[in-house]
């Protein structure tokens, strides 16, 4: 799928969503994918290092984008870390792509910023990252590109919530102290004569 | 030649596999007349019937022979009241009995940590009081019960995670004959329900096995403790007001209860109105949570069954199937029910 640009001087191609899909790194959106079910798990163990005192969805994303940093940084993928405190840590893909990483619903906030943004107005194509929690924040349900036109209008999903598999297994709650259990003094005597 | 077993030991084998008299007798290709006198101890049965009911009924011809548990079970928890069909009743209840027999036949050789699970009187005390002095008689500090079955087993009490064979039972509470205190609970239910059972069986334990109570009230002063038990109202009072679901998940992981328990909890302590209540239940039940909830909880694994075995293999230098014997089970089923699995049952869950 090809987006032409509404300009009449583009400065870049237009969105081809195919060279989106496959990236230099072929394992970049599964990485993605891994990053944001591990900073949902970061986040839901408590981990004071992402603590924020706006709310949970900046230290949320404050996890994100801690866990995407860690585990997608290469030669092909540069992490912008937020400047200011808006949060609005990026990264660029291939040279080609900006990504921005939000929880969803995405703010409706109007700035100019978001305007130049979401009407593809920088020099590269601009991507959001999206990644949607269910009611009682238990649990990422999902996890998807958008590519927004205008503010209004996204005219591009790329949904990469089942790249994982994530394995089954089983969580054990750790034992404080070992109960103290002992052989009976006379037992071991009593199986010797047995034996 | 005729064989004298003890047929209270043959109605327990018949129904913890879950089979009528009649069934039984078919497989034995014996009358159900003539299975009725020998479970009745009105009729001796020979070798070659001994010999096809350990086969059919897959125990070993020695457990016929054992004396017959005598304790009865007690306290059954379930969640609602519910109607569970008499052979399902049957097979749990027997299937118990010959577990907590089991179990006695190891407790000769080990001790377990000393027991300190004091009792109270409930016509003194109201439960919550009660589950304050407990936790306070256990040293449980404030907050939340990291691992309750840990707690409760460094206090000589015995839990036992088994099949209880439907999904409507969720843990019953009982002392063996040798004066093991056991609780088991449903492996079919989820972590959080596990816990509130456990504390809720520790409430019977402690409010109803020495003193007798009225039979009417004790489901519900079992409850009343495992709630102040769990969330002591002091603790949890402030956090419950202006309850919402997005609160409840954080909630859920920091008492470690299901979200329903914080919300019925938020209710008794009347930080909800019964519209608001309502409503609640409502989601729940829209979202399908009523048997399964989101954010599962960490599994309690239970330490001293497990470890009772291994010291009997390790310290004792005992076989598997020199144990097998002594608890008078087939080697299939007591390395099911006592040898940890290599291969655990697997639930699904997001880990990394």
């Amino acid at each position: 799928m090809q987006l032409e640009q509404l300009q009449f001087f583009p400065t870049k191609e237009s969105f081809d969503s195919i060279d989106f899909e496959n990236p230099n790194n072929p394992d970049f959106f599964r990485n993605i994918a891994l990053s944001i079910f591990e900073a949902f798990e970061l986040f839901s163990n408590d981990n004071k290092s992402f603590y924020d005192n706006t709310s949970k969805s900046n230290m949320l994303n404050n996890a994100v984008a801690f866990a995407i940093q860690k585990n997608c940084s290469s030669q092909n993928f540069e992490f912008i870390e937020s400047l200011s405190n808006t949060r609005r840590s990026l990264g660029i893909l291939d040279d080609k792509y900006v990504l921005m990483f939000k929880k969803t619903p995405v703010s409706n906030v109007k700035t100019k910023q978001d305007d130049k943004i979401k009407y593809q107005e920088l020099d590269k194509h601009v991507v959001f990252l999206t990644y949607e929690v269910d009611n009682f924040w238990s649990e990422i349900k999902k996890v998807e590109f958008r590519y927004y036109a205008t503010p209004k209008d996204i005219t591009y999903i790329y949904d990469i919530t089942n790249l994982i598999n994530t394995p089954a297994t089983r969580i054990f709650e750790p034992m404080e102290e070992i109960p103290t259990i002992g052989i009976k003094e006379d037992a071991k005597t009593k199986r010797r004569k047995a034996q | 030649m005729l064989t004298d077993i003890n047929p209270r030991m043959l109605i327990l084998a018949r129904e913890s596999r879950g089979l009528s008299q009649s069934e039984l007798s078919k497989r034995l290709k014996i009358s159900q007349g003539k299975l009725s006198k020998a479970e009745k101890g009105e009729q001796s049965i020979n070798d070659i019937t001994l010999t096809s009911l350990a086969l059919e009924l897959n125990y070993p011809e020695q457990f016929f022979f054992q004396s017959t548990p005598s304790a009865p079970v007690s306290h059954y928890y379930y969640r609602k009241r519910v109607t569970i069909s008499k052979k399902i009743m049957a097979k749990m209840e027997s299937s118990i009995k010959i577990f907590r027999n089991n179990i006695d036949s190891l407790m000769d050789s080990v001790e377990l940590p000393d027991f300190k699970i004091p009792t109270f009187d409930p016509s003194e005390d109201l439960p919550e009081e009660i589950a304050r002095k407990a936790r306070y008689i256990l040293k449980i500090p404030d907050g939340p019960i990291t691992n309750l079955t840990n707690v409760l087993e460094r206090n000589g009490l015995l839990i036992v995670k088994t099949d209880l064979f439907n999904e409507k039972t969720d843990g019953l509470s009982t002392i063996s004959d040798k004066g093991a205190h056991i609780i088991y609970l449903n492996e079919r239910m989820p972590n959080d329900r596990q816990r509130y059972s456990l504390a809720h069986e520790l409430g019977h334990m402690i409010m109803h096995f020495d003193i007798p109570s009225d039979s009417e009230n004790v489901e519900q002063e079992a409850d009343r403790f495992a709630s102040e038990f769990l969330m002591p109202e002091k603790e949890i009072k402030n956090s419950l007001r202006n309850l919402n679901f997005n609160k409840l998940g954080d909630l859920k992981r920091y008492w470690k209860v299901s979200m329903r328990s914080l919300v019925r909890r938020a209710k008794d302590l009347g930080l909800l109105e019964p519209q608001e209540y309502r409503n609640f239940q409502i989601n729940f039940s829209r979202q399908g949570m009523s048997k399964s909830e989101p954010i599962p909880l960490p599994e309690e694994k239970p330490y001293l069954l497990n470890q009772i075995i291994k010291l009997h293999l390790t310290e004792l230098d005992y076989s598997e199937e020199e144990l097998a014997r002594i608890v008078n089970l087939d080697l299939g089923e007591f390395q099911d029910r006592f040898i940890e699995q290599e291969i655990p049952k697997l639930k699904i869950l997001r880990n990394f």
